[in-house]
């Protein structure tokens, strides 16, 4: 944009000095001849001719013309025979091209005059612009000739001074892309460089120091209570299980059963929550690995078959290719998509389908969860990932973070998570590419 | 085999008494710990620190060690990286606090035969001391894994009951593998689920009870013995008489 700016002021500032320029000269040869008529009208008429004459001679560059005319338009004194018939005779200074002289039939640029007296006799003042139309044609050819030059080589300088910050910047992008998906331990470049990229690179690097001291806080905070609630609850558990092994089996208390019942969903939801808390912190990435995602694909099909089968739903696996590899953590992926399949199986009546498909986009791989459920409202969808949401339509049994974890996981990746509506039922979408980088080559 | 819930009796001498050492700081969780191996008919030795609990594996002999990650004076995992250097194989099974993967996987390059995250059921952590010592005895060293008039040939991945060729998926041949590996003893549905799958993850539900009730199905049909048992609020055991 800047390099633009700097090519149209160098165009604006040539034009303006070369019109600047022409107008003055030509300026200058108009008031010339202007001077020459005033002369001339104070001249009585009768003794015109001999100054005509007079001045053709003091012309030694032979530039000018000086002619005569009777009130029939006869030539009396001058170097110009004759009235050119394009010329009016109006006092007023024209530009023209044409040959006055009889010796030659070149066309010359003439700024010319006629202007009538009142005896009725006619005299005409002109000067050949020929050098300076030449002049003129120098300028311009100099300007664009030079013009060019600087505005490509400012084009061409601008873009290698802006390669190395381009480099930064792009350095900075990626460190961005690590510090969003949650490695605060990350921080921006520092170069030796004293410039506007390194003081603002130094404000965040310091504003990443705090955020990542705040989140480690609140982090140890949310994590101990968590686990420190476990504790006492899984002690509860023990003295509840003891109790229950005391009993003789023809004896069984039903109350310490729902009691044990009561405490396992509990603890199933604190370690859900610690799970989450651990995923978020990006603890995870250290077991980015690649494998096969077909493969996974086709490992949590085939395990949550026997449930859709008991429930009379169909569940379908389609892949565009067997051998899709991805990089990323297999046994996140794969509670993920377990997360996602309980829950079409929970919302989906009996005799529905569930198809999981595998596409190939240019992108990368996307993961479709489709089935024929209830469906989420459209205003729940961002909710329902949420902790503990659940939906106007919730089934009872469950902790209501399972699209939480789903979410962490995607997040951890840096993959594109959405809930759409299929034909009335949901379609769990995954985008199994950096969102992140996407973005960034989008604004490129 | 030994019933669960028995009361084992603790005064045994007896060659075949399993002598499990526990080095945990914790009194709470190890009198727990202590309350159900005895359960099982184990004799217990409990060491809170780590100093002494390193001295009694180099000079006394355990079938099986339940060891505290951390610990006062030398933690659980320094332990574990000195007796393996010292040519001692017995199974360790960690206890710890610290749930990260990383965590757990260091542990196990370390020499640690599994790894339990705290706060456990008691259950799930005797299932799992079961486990590690049936894997010690190595009981199960043939290629066919027999129980009553089940077969098992995990070379050709056919299994029989009375002749007939049983038609099993490849998943339910594996559940089927590992109770079978683990012949009269519990097995929770997060140890098959790990066993199986070889994921590390509560799948919820009631995913792995489908799994072993098709299974079931398939094994224990009208008029055999019934050989895959629930227990309930534990898992599952295959056995002839439960």
């Amino acid at each position: 944009m800047y390099s633009v700016f700097f090519a149209l002021c160098i165009i604006l500032l040539l034009i303006s000095v070369y019109w600047q320029t022409t107008r003055e000269m030509t300026k200058r040869v108009d008031l010339t001849i202007n001077l020459e008529k005033d002369n001339f009208l104070n001249i009585p008429s009768s003794h015109l001719p001999s100054r005509v004459e007079s001045n053709i001679r003091n012309d030694l560059r032979h530039i000018y013309i000086f002619s005569f005319f009777n009130k029939d338009g006869s030539w009396l004194a001058g170097n110009l025979k004759h009235i050119p018939s394009s010329l009016s005779i109006d006092g007023n200074i024209h530009q023209l091209i044409f040959s006055p002289y009889e010796n030659t039939t070149t066309p010359i640029v003439i700024r010319i005059m006629a202007v009538r007296i009142k005896s009725g006799e006619t005299f005409i003042i002109g000067r050949d612009v020929s050098e300076l139309i030449e002049f003129h044609q120098m300028i311009k050819n100099t300007f664009l000739l030079w013009g060019a030059f600087i505005i490509i080589s400012g084009f061409g300088i601008g873009l290698s001074l802006s390669v190395r910050p381009f480099n930064r910047i792009r350095e900075i992008q990626r460190v961005c892309k690590l510090i969003m998906q949650g490695d605060f331990k990350q921080r921006l470049p520092i170069t030796s460089s004293r410039d506007e990229i390194e003081m603002l690179t130094s404000i965040i690097n310091t504003m990443l120091d705090s955020v990542e001291r705040l989140m480690s806080e609140v982090k140890s905070v949310s994590d101990n209570i968590a686990h420190d609630l476990r504790t006492p609850l899984t002690r509860l558990r023990a003295f509840i299980y003891r109790s229950q092994q005391e009993q003789s089996k023809d004896n069984k208390n039903l109350m310490l059963e729902k009691a044990l019942f009561e405490i396992d969903s509990m603890l199933s939801r604190f370690r859900a929550l610690l799970r989450i808390s651990e995923i978020e912190n990006g603890k995870r990435r250290a077991c980015f690995k690649t494998f096969n995602l077909s493969s996974l694909l086709k490992q949590a099909t085939t395990f949550f078959e026997p449930v859709a089968d008991e429930k009379s739903i169909t569940l379908t696996l389609e892949l565009c290719d067997s051998q899709k590899y991805l990089v990323g953590d297999e046994e996140l992926l794969f509670e993920a998509i377990a997360n996602l399949l309980d829950n079409a199986i929970k919302f989906t009546p009996a005799g529905g389908f569930i198809k999981v498909t595998l596409k190939s986009t240019a992108h990368g791989p996307t993961i479709h969860i489709s089935d024929t459920g209830i469906g989420i409202e459209e205003e729940e969808r961002n909710a329902v990932c949420s902790r503990f949401y659940r939906s106007q339509n919730n089934d009872a049994s469950g902790h209501g973070l399972g699209l939480s974890i789903v979410t962490a996981v995607m997040q951890l990746h840096d993959f594109e998570f959405k809930l759409e509506d299929d034909n009335g039922g949901t379609c769990a979408i995954i985008c199994c590419w950096s969102a992140t980088l996407d973005r960034f080559i989008e604004c490129d | 085999m030994q019933k669960p819930f028995e009361t084992g009796s603790l005064n045994k001498a007896a060659e075949n008494t399993i002598c499990v050492l526990l080095i945990e700081d914790d009194e709470s969780t190890a009198q727990e710990i202590q309350i159900e191996l005895n359960l099982h008919g184990f004799v217990v030795t409990w060491i809170n620190n780590g100093r002494d609990g390193l001295s009694s594996i180099l000079t006394s002999p355990y079938d099986i060690i339940l060891l505290d990650r951390m610990l006062p004076f030398v933690d659980g995992l320094t332990i574990l990286t000195t007796i393996r250097k010292e040519g001692i194989d017995t199974p360790v099974l960690m206890l710890s606090a610290l749930s990260e993967v990383d965590e757990r996987i260091h542990c196990l390059r370390s020499g640690g035969d599994d790894y339990l995250v705290k706060p456990f059921a008691s259950e799930e952590m005797a299932a799992r001391t079961e486990v590690l010592l049936r894997r010690r005895n190595k009981q199960l060293h043939g290629t066919i894994l027999s129980v009553l008039d089940l077969h098992l040939d995990v070379v050709s991945r056919t299994v029989t009951r009375q002749k007939k060729t049983l038609d099993l998926l490849p998943m339910e041949f594996r559940l089927l593998e590992y109770l079978a590996k683990n012949y009269g003893q519990i097995v929770t549905r997060t140890m098959l689920f790990e066993a199986v799958w070889g994921y590390r993850f509560d799948p919820g539900t009631n995913i792995i009870d489908v799994h072993i009730g098709r299974l079931r199905k398939k094994i224990d049909s009208d008029g055999l013995t019934p050989l895959i048992h629930t227990v309930r609020g534990l898992g599952y055991i295959l056995s002839e008489n439960f």
